[in-house]
């Protein structure tokens, strides 16, 4: 069996084995025209990158978007990374083998560019491994640029945990115990105004749910019904007490904030998307980091 | 392009895509993308959900045994 290149026939056992293999490239190729089906689609709730819309956000100032061009931000940086992450697996996975959705080659034009059609998907393998490498550069840095408009017109609330070094496993974890720990003998976080009062502390959620956090800790079986209640409006869990306190009149996102439900997934959203860059920036080697840090790309771990 | 027709069911999107989420973690990975596959051309929630349980699946099955090496293009410069 052959397939068709862009300029001579090249053998497919060279690309395939021989029984039910194909499944791995097939895979691969379906993910693809998937994301790109869903850039085209976030790609119409995008905010519109007209002249005069970017001068009106100069001079205004003005860097929100409308919850819909949220969503469409997001799900267009979501696309770009998974983009990049299966193009950076295929790279230190397969070596030699590289799928690239942009036939354009960055060899020099006298040399001979090899594209190899996988099947019927309307991706190409491309020998060149400058290829990926650019591709998946470019798709990175794009989706980063979108995640801090997105976290931009969030009154950046990514910004200010990882300026407060506030872990947000904790917020996880206070959901969960919200609905499931007892919490007899551990010690939940709390706001001392939500934590002495119990009943209805839940519906006090808001600015000042993280003031004087800690200092409903370790309190008896009433007070922990309090902090519960209170962890449901913003305190979060905290069982071994390691945990920093919220600073005073804290009201970013930790903090339950004043958010609706889709402002919760859009926020959830940009952390996975900022945590998930951070994981794979954290992968490359040191040399590597610093690199992309004078590209203006944090390479900082701790978020 | 496609384009977004928003209708008055918008209102429970996210409930439906939750509901793909939560049969993806059910390991029932047919069903979650059958669901993500009705909405995928006009919601972009439904289609984040149907790329990424392939994404998930490409990325499950990547294996460096299927593939056999090509061999490499001639470095950048020379012919």
């Amino acid at each position: 069996m052959l397939c068709r290149t862009a300029h001579r026939w090249v053998p497919a056992e060279v690309l395939l084995t021989p029984v039910g293999t194909s499944t791995c490239l097939q895979a691969i190729a379906e993910a693809q025209r998937r994301l790109k089906h869903l850039r085209n689609l976030a790609a119409t709730q995008m905010p519109k990158q007209g002249v005069w819309s970017s001068l009106a956000s100069m001079v205004t100032g003005a860097d929100k978007m409308s919850d819909a061009e949220l969503e469409g931000t997001l799900v267009t940086a979501e696309a770009g990374l998974l983009e990049a992450i299966l193009l950076l697996s295929e790279e230190s996975v397969m070596a030699f083998v590289k799928v690239v959705n942009q036939q354009v080659c960055l060899r020099p034009p006298s040399t001979t560019p090899e594209w190899i059609s996988i099947q019927s998907y309307p991706v190409s393998v491309c020998a060149c491994g400058v290829c990926v490498l650019h591709q998946a550069g470019l798709s990175i840095r794009s989706s980063w640029k979108l995640y801090e408009q997105c976290d931009a017109s969030l009154n950046n609330a990514v910004a200010a945990l990882k300026a407060e070094r506030v872990p947000f496993v904790h917020q996880v974890a206070a959901r969960k115990a919200t609905a499931s720990l007892p919490a007899k003998s551990e010690s939940v976080r709390a706001p001392a105004e939500t934590g002495a009062t119990p009943a209805g502390a839940g519906a006090g959620a808001g600015a000042g749910a993280g003031a004087g956090a800690g200092a409903g800790a370790g309190a008896g079986a009433g007070a922990d019904t309090g902090a519960l209640a209170s962890t449901a409006a913003g305190g979060y869990y905290d069982p071994d007490g390691s945990a920093p306190a919220l600073p005073e009149g804290y009201s970013g996102i930790l903090s339950g904030g004043a958010s609706s439900d889709q402002d919760d997934a859009v926020v959830s959203g940009v952390l996975f998307g900022m945590g998930g860059f951070n994981v794979y920036l954290s992968i490359l080697p040191p040399i590597v980091l610093k690199i992309v840090s004078v590209l203006g790309f944090p390479s900082d771990r701790l978020v | 392009m496609v384009t977004v027709c928003p209708k008055s069911s918008d209102l429970t999107a996210n409930q439906r895509a939750m509901e793909g989420v939560r049969l993806f973690f059910q390991n029932q990975f047919n069903a979650a993308e059958a669901l993500f596959f009705t909405e995928r051309n006009r919601l972009p929630a439904f289609a984040l959900g149907w790329a990424t349980v392939m994404f998930l699946k490409a990325l499950i099955t990547l294996d460096a045994e299927v593939c056999v090496a090509v061999p490499h293009c001639p470095p950048v410069g020379t012919s």
